[in-house]
């Protein structure tokens, strides 16, 4: 309000300077334009003067003359006398014309008559010398008329010269004061344009001096800003190391214990100590997604994936929940969706997993519908929208956008009715926002909603996806690797060893970094894993001393209970190969082990990894998925024979279709490809006994997959 | 849309200047009224737009 009223002050001063400014300038014009016209008025006074005085001089010169031609009687001054008068009519004549209006107009009058008077008397007295001689010329020049003659014009010129003098007198008293008044009005123009200036510098300064402190106090709050946000970082990367610590035990033993001879009783209780601590690992993992997001250091990870396959193996995951719930979850996508896109495939899941978790949670009768549609597609991007509609509880307009931001569910008694922290979407708005998606909702309370999502990914060429086909070819299986434990922690040494042990693998463990270092030097091994905190030496002191020192590139895998943003690019920085988080989940475990201690001997049957971005780490899914995997493909495999002997092509596309998305869904790639082969030969109904030789292969690929699976 | 009323203003000033010149040119000439109240009345105006584009010019930016 001061700001606004003080800034129509300057208005106000602004416009009366201007007023004051045209005021002033005026006044200035008009005293340097009277002082011009009197200056004027001085020069022909001047001239005037001067005309008079030389008329005066023509005069005498004139009388001069015609007395040299009586005495010399030489007719040369007969001409000079002509000129002479004309000279002093042509002066007279001016000065008449400058005068005639003016107060003289008397004595100009008489100046004539006393000068035509004379030039007549002259002309009388060369008449008498022509005709009567030098006497009768002297005769008249001795009369005295001429003198008097010449009196009266001097006596007239004068009065005249008097009386302008007084007029001289009076314009230049009057430049003299309009010179001043032009001074005042130029010295006043210059105090207020000093004072403009002055309230200007002053203004500026002030603006200046408040745009600065402004400043100051920005930056001061953007530091506290900072120093807030890195002690929530902090607090959030050592909350997540002591929880992830004691969680990692919990889990692990728990995992251990289901594994062992166990009565009804106590397996039931190992198996609430394992829900409910994997439920708290996801809240946790809930509330660091989001300070990962939000801290803003979330990457995405590029990766080219099939959409349908996805959509597939997501379905046939949830469907099993859906199921559980006495609900239905089907998948409408359009026909025209690209077969591989480059994206992050893990956000994806991670978006859809929750929206369609959401759909069942929130839905009692019904079920849940997801869309997968093509929105636009230019030269190498294509957008595509997905659609989950759900018959649920709805959500009521004035809450539909407050349920995207934290800690937020629709109506307060859902956390009751449904429990959850109201996280959920709150990762998913900023999952698709980090993606440049968009995400919005339509909602009726007691008939649904829909949430939509619009996605944008790369499209690739055909040579890439020839590349892809290649590139999953190229995964190899653990053989006999020999592995190296940097970890301090005596329960979390227990926990490896169990679970190195279950897996067959040959591997040493050491309490620190320099252990490690010392290990190295001695023996030969395929494998570090390295947690990171240790005493005497840490994780990343050892790894750069294996990699500088000891000039070694073994595979390093970092285990650190830090799970916050950054952490994963500062272990890659210091030299580590890849990363993993406490608690430990021993199949992401295994398949960094997989990844990195590479055997040349064995192919890859099965990928994990989808499930396991499914899952999001719910082991009991994971299993009850795999089971699942174990009984139907025997009885599918069943089924599907039947149906090729029967020759029933219908049938024989349906079950392959289904049997395609389980083998996609255990990462089963190449029994994918087969059954997509029966799926289309038989689509073209092609020859029967093509279709029973794949059948063939496929029959002894499950056999591999299914091995493998029960191997995990 | 700045610029549209930096234009709108700076020409009212010039408005303001002029009728106020005129005013005193007849003020201190003929003295005829008719010009006289035209050139007080054009002045006035102009300052009360100044006034009306300013308020819209700090209330839009």
């Amino acid at each position: 309000m001061l700001r606004k009223r003080f800034s129509y002050l300057i208005l106000i001063i602004f416009l009366v300077s201007i007023l004051l400014i045209v005021f002033l300038q005026f006044n200035s014009g008009s005293s340097i334009q009277n002082l011009i016209k009197n200056n004027q008025t001085l020069l022909h006074e001047f001239e005037v003067q001067q005309s008079l005085e030389q008329v005066k001089t023509d005069v005498v010169f004139l009388e001069s003359n015609v007395r040299g031609l009586v005495i010399t009687q030489d007719s040369l001054h007969a001409a000079t006398v002509e000129d002479e008068m004309k000279k002093i009519n042509e002066k007279l004549s001016k000065i008449l014309t400058i005068i005639k209006d003016q107060q003289y107009a008397p004595l100009a009058n008489k100046l004539l008559t006393a000068v035509h008077q004379k030039q007549e008397f002259t002309k009388e007295i060369l008449e008498a010398f022509k005709k009567d001689g030098k006497l009768a010329a002297e005769k008249l020049i001795n009369t005295n008329r001429g003198k008097l003659l010449r009196d009266t014009i001097f006596e007239v010129i004068r009065q005249i010269n008097l009386n302008r003098q007084v007029e001289l007198t009076g314009i230049s008293a009057s430049i003299a004061a309009n010179g001043a008044r032009a001074k005042r009005w130029g010295l006043i123009l210059a105090g207020i344009a000093g004072i403009c200036c002055l309230i200007t510098f002053w203004y500026l300064i002030n603006q200046s001096r408040g745009q600065v402190k402004l400043i100051e106090t920005l930056n001061a709050s953007e530091k506290k800003i900072k120093e807030v946000s890195m002690i929530k970082d902090q607090f959030m990367a050592n909350m997540s190391h002591e929880i992830r610590t004691p969680m990692n035990a919990i889990l692990g033993f728990a995992g251990l214990l289901q594994n062992t001879e166990l009565d009804a009783n106590q397996e039931k209780y190992v198996k609430s100590i394992k829900t409910s601590a994997d439920n708290l690992l996801t809240i946790i993992n809930d509330i660091l997604d989001l300070a990962k997001m939000e801290s803003g250091i979330v990457t995405l990870e590029k990766s080219r994936f099939s959409i349908m396959e996805l959509m597939d193996s997501l379905i046939t995951m949830m469907d099993v929940k859906a199921r559980n719930n006495h609900l239905y979850l089907q998948l409408h996508a359009d026909g025209n969706l690209p077969a591989i896109v480059v994206g992050d495939k893990v956000r994806l899941t991670q978006i859809l997993v929750n929206l369609i978790s959401n759909g069942l949670k929130f839905t009692e009768k019904g079920g849940v519908k997801v869309y997968v549609k093509l929105l636009n597609q230019r030269q190498d991007v294509v957008t595509i929208r997905f659609i989950v509609k759900d018959t649920g509880i709805g959500i009521a307009p004035q809450q539909q956008q407050k349920i995207f931001e934290r800690f937020q569910q629709a109506e307060t008694d859902s956390k009751r009715r449904f429990g959850g922290t109201g996280l959920g979407l709150a990762i998913v708005k900023q999952l698709v926002e980090i993606q440049n998606g968009k995400i919005s909702v339509e909602s009726e309370p007691g008939k649904g909603s829909k949430f939509i999502v619009d996605l944008t990914y790369e499209l690739i060429t055909d040579n890439e996806e020839q590349e892809i086909s290649l590139q999953s070819q190229q995964k190899h299986l653990p053989a006999k690797t020999k592995l190296l434990v940097a970890e301090d922690n005596v329960m979390n040494k227990e926990l490896m060893k169990h679970l190195l042990k279950r897996w067959k693998f040959n591997y040493e463990i050491v309490d620190n970094g320099k252990q490690a270092v010392e290990a190295l030097q001695k023996n030969k091994f395929d494998l570090v894993l390295m947690d990171i905190q240790m005493p005497e030496m840490d994780g990343y002191t050892a790894t750069e001393k294996i990699r500088r020192e000891l000039q070694m590139d073994i595979p390093i895998i970092a285990m650190t209970a830090h799970a916050l943003a950054g952490e994963r690019e500062k272990c890659i920085a210091a030299g580590m190969n890849d990363y993993i988080s406490k608690p430990l989940q021993p199949d992401e475990l295994y398949r960094l082990i997989t990844k990195h201690a590479v055997s040349n001997s064995n192919k890859p049957i099965v990928n994990l990894d989808y499930l396991h971005s499914l899952s999001k780490g719910d082991k009991d899914f994971e299993t009850e998925m795999l089971a699942s995997f174990r009984s139907q493909m025997p009885e599918s495999m069943n089924s599907l024979k039947e149906a090729i002997n029967a020759k029933d092509y219908p049938s024989v596309v349906a079950i392959a279709h289904t049997m395609k998305s389980m083998a996609a869904y255990v990462g089963a790639s190449e029994l994918n490809q087969l059954l997509q082969e029966i799926e289309q030969a038989s689509a073209a109904k092609s020859s029967i006994n093509i279709i029973s030789q794949k059948y063939l292969q496929a029959e002894e690929l499950i056999n591999l997959v299914l091995a493998e699976i029960n191997h995990v | 849309m700045k610029i549209k009323f930096i234009i709108i203003i700076s020409i009212l000033v010039l408005i303001l200047a002029s009728s106020e010149y005129y005013l005193l040119i007849e003020l201190y000439g003929l003295q005829r009224t008719p010009v006289l109240l035209l050139t007080t009345f054009v002045a006035l105006i102009s300052i009360i737009a100044i006034f009306f584009y300013y308020r819209r010019f700090s209330r839009d930016y």
